[in-house]
């Protein structure tokens, strides 16, 4: 190739060499450029990748506590959660056997409610390696009747269960007889609280009614409980004692204004004219109640108990008052069941925890061994 | 010897077990002289506020009791037990059985006290006296108090280094599994053991109720 020949090729690649050239060099700037507009989309797309991850997991953890399973027995439809499936099962079936036997044919309306049992991942507290559970009431109408955490335990799942049925049980009962018993009606004695606590209320009443009813007054305790009518619970539930002291109680609440000569003169003289003028002034502020109503679930439980097979439904089907509906139940006049109700509570064999064999018995086992491991030393101190 | 021993005991524990006794004879009759009211309901409240002095009290006979019955051989270094022709286990025996015979006294005083606090018609309708029951929990509590003190004034200060290590061990571990994040206290279970029934100190706990339901 001649020399012209080179340096026409020359003049003719150069252009291109020196826009290559530019182009190289600024190639690192502009893909710079580029790169941070990719990192940029990079990073808003991180907490979208974080949050299908958390999804996922959530998805993931769902499966593994919802239930899914379902459990049968003659009353109880559960859906449980596989882990635990064997558990509810035999709570269940213990739950059906003792709600059946304490509501007879009324169980069957727990049919239609189906109950769940999951497991509840975020309690942090677990009960000697049982997890905690979470239990639900759903009605036919698919809505959430109840929520509930229990360990899963047997005893605290079937209790659980039994507290579910008696609750839906009750809220299939006619409104007078859940206005009376005003809480659910419980599954068996024992659920209704240890009877040292039965005598303690009856006894600590509050109430004239009350002490009438410890005493013996059939007629008192029949009006504590809301079995008879009362037409003014003041002077009927009060004597005059108590009505001061009821007074005495509200303190300066109701030593206001106009009424504290009124206060003053119940108070300090014992005028009793003047508490019951403050307390018909505060009669929506006092308690409706002449014996605590937890004494009602216990009469109820007791006439239930008396009335042996069929008790509930006769209580449930009566047209009765509420006192004749208990008769009913029970199978006897309604003053022989509030006597025998009343006996029954006051039976003084259940305060005699001081002399309790256990505590007697383990307590002088415990002396004998403390000696026992002092004379068993083999030399002097 | 073990008349002479209870005489003996007894000289060391008498101050100490005086003082508790009059404490004994006081305790039902305040609990009853100081009730302003005689609404059941406030009666047992009462009963319940004094029911922690009963159990108190019960502790302090049983430690006096224990410290009294070893601290003279602790001061002469077992010389004197030493010197006596008897086997250690009778030697302990003997004091055991003195110390214990000793708890009669500040429950008698309260046996006494709890009936004349009583017996002028002061209980509520409704309620019951426990004066028996009552005075029985207070020699029980006193006799395991005294059998758990014993058992610990007898030990060697090695034996009693023993024990606070163990009770340090159980405290750091349950920092430890707390700091853990596990949910589990070993001393709440091991106070349940020791204080629901059948426990060491069942005795302690429960209604100590002069009236009651």
């Amino acid at each position: 190739m001649s020399d012209e020949a080179i340096a026409r090729l020359e003049r003719m690649v150069r252009p291109a060499l020196t826009g290559a050239t530019v182009l190289l060099l600024s190639l690192p700037t502009a893909l710079h450029g580029q790169a941070s507009v990719y990192r940029a989309r990079l990073d808003s797309l991180r907490p979208r990748l974080a949050a299908a991850r958390h999804a996922a997991d959530s998805v993931r953890a769902l499966r593994a506590v919802l239930p899914t399973d379902s459990v049968s027995t003659p009353h109880l439809t559960l859906l449980v959660n596989p882990q635990v499936q064997e558990l509810v099962r035999r709570a269940a079936q213990q739950a059906d056997s003792d709600l059946t036997r304490a509501f007879g044919a009324r169980t069957a309306v727990l049919r239609n409610t189906r109950f769940a049992v999951g497991i509840d991942t975020s309690a942090r507290e677990r009960y000697y390696g049982s997890p905690v559970l979470t239990m639900w009431s759903v009605d036919t109408a698919q809505h959430v009747t109840r929520e509930s955490s229990e360990y899963g335990t047997l005893q605290a799942v079937s209790t659980r269960l039994r507290n579910h049925g008696a609750h839906d049980i009750t809220a299939s009962l006619d409104q007078p007889l859940r206005d009376w018993a005003k809480r659910d009606i419980p599954w068996s004695t024992a659920d209704i609280g240890n009877p040292d606590n039965m005598r303690s209320q009856l006894v600590g009443a509050g109430t004239d009614v009350g002490m009438q009813c410890t005493a013996g007054s059939v007629t008192a305790c029949e009006k504590g409980l809301a079995l008879a009518p009362t037409r003014d619970r003041i002077t009927e539930w009060y004597s005059a004692a108590q009505r001061r002291e009821l007074v005495m109680r509200r303190g300066w609440a109701w030593r206001r204004g106009s009424q504290a000569a009124t206060f003053d003169a119940c108070v300090d003289r014992a005028d009793d004219a003047r508490c019951l003028e403050l307390l018909r002034a505060h009669e929506s502020e006092m308690s409706d109640e002449g014996i605590p109503s937890i004494l009602r679930m216990s009469l109820l439980r007791f006439a239930l108990d008396r009335g042996g097979p069929g008790a509930f439904d006769r209580l449930a089907t009566d047209t009765g008052d509420i006192g004749s509906r208990l008769a009913a139940a029970a199978g006897m006049p309604q003053p022989a069941l509030v006597s025998a109700w009343r006996d029954a509570v006051l039976k003084p064999e259940h305060a005699t925890e001081a002399s309790d064999p256990v505590v007697l018995g383990s307590s002088l086992l415990w002396c004998a061994g403390c000696l026992a491991l002092a004379l068993w030393r083999s030399r002097w101190s | 010897m073990f008349a002479a021993m209870l005489r003996a005991q007894w000289r060391w524990a008498r101050l100490p077990i005086a003082l508790l006794t009059v404490l004994a004879f006081a305790i039902p009759l305040l609990s009853v002289r100081l009730l302003e009211a005689s609404d059941p309901r406030y009666v047992m409240a009462t009963m319940q506020q004094w029911a922690v002095a009963y159990a108190a009290l019960a502790g302090l006979v049983g430690l006096f009791l224990a410290l009294a019955a070893w601290s003279s051989d602790h001061r002469g270094r077992h010389v004197y037990a030493l010197a006596l022709p008897l086997p250690r286990w009778r030697f302990v025996l003997n004091r055991y059985a003195a110390g214990a015979m000793m708890t009669v006294v500040p429950t008698l005083a309260l046996l006494v006290s709890a009936f004349l606090a009583t017996r002028n018609g002061v209980v509520p309708v409704g309620l019951h006296t426990y004066i028996g029951a009552l005075a029985l929990r207070f020699m029980l509590a006193s006799l395991v108090g005294f059998s758990v003190f014993f058992l610990v004034a007898s030990s060697s200060a090695r034996m009693a280094a023993y024990v606070l290590s163990a009770m340090v061990a159980i405290v750091v571990a349950d920092i430890l599994l707390n700091s853990a994040g596990l949910d589990y206290s070993l001393t709440s279970h091991i106070m349940d053991v020791v204080f629901a029934k059948p426990g060491l100190l069942a005795a302690f706990t429960g209604r100590w109720m002069l009236l009651d339901v």
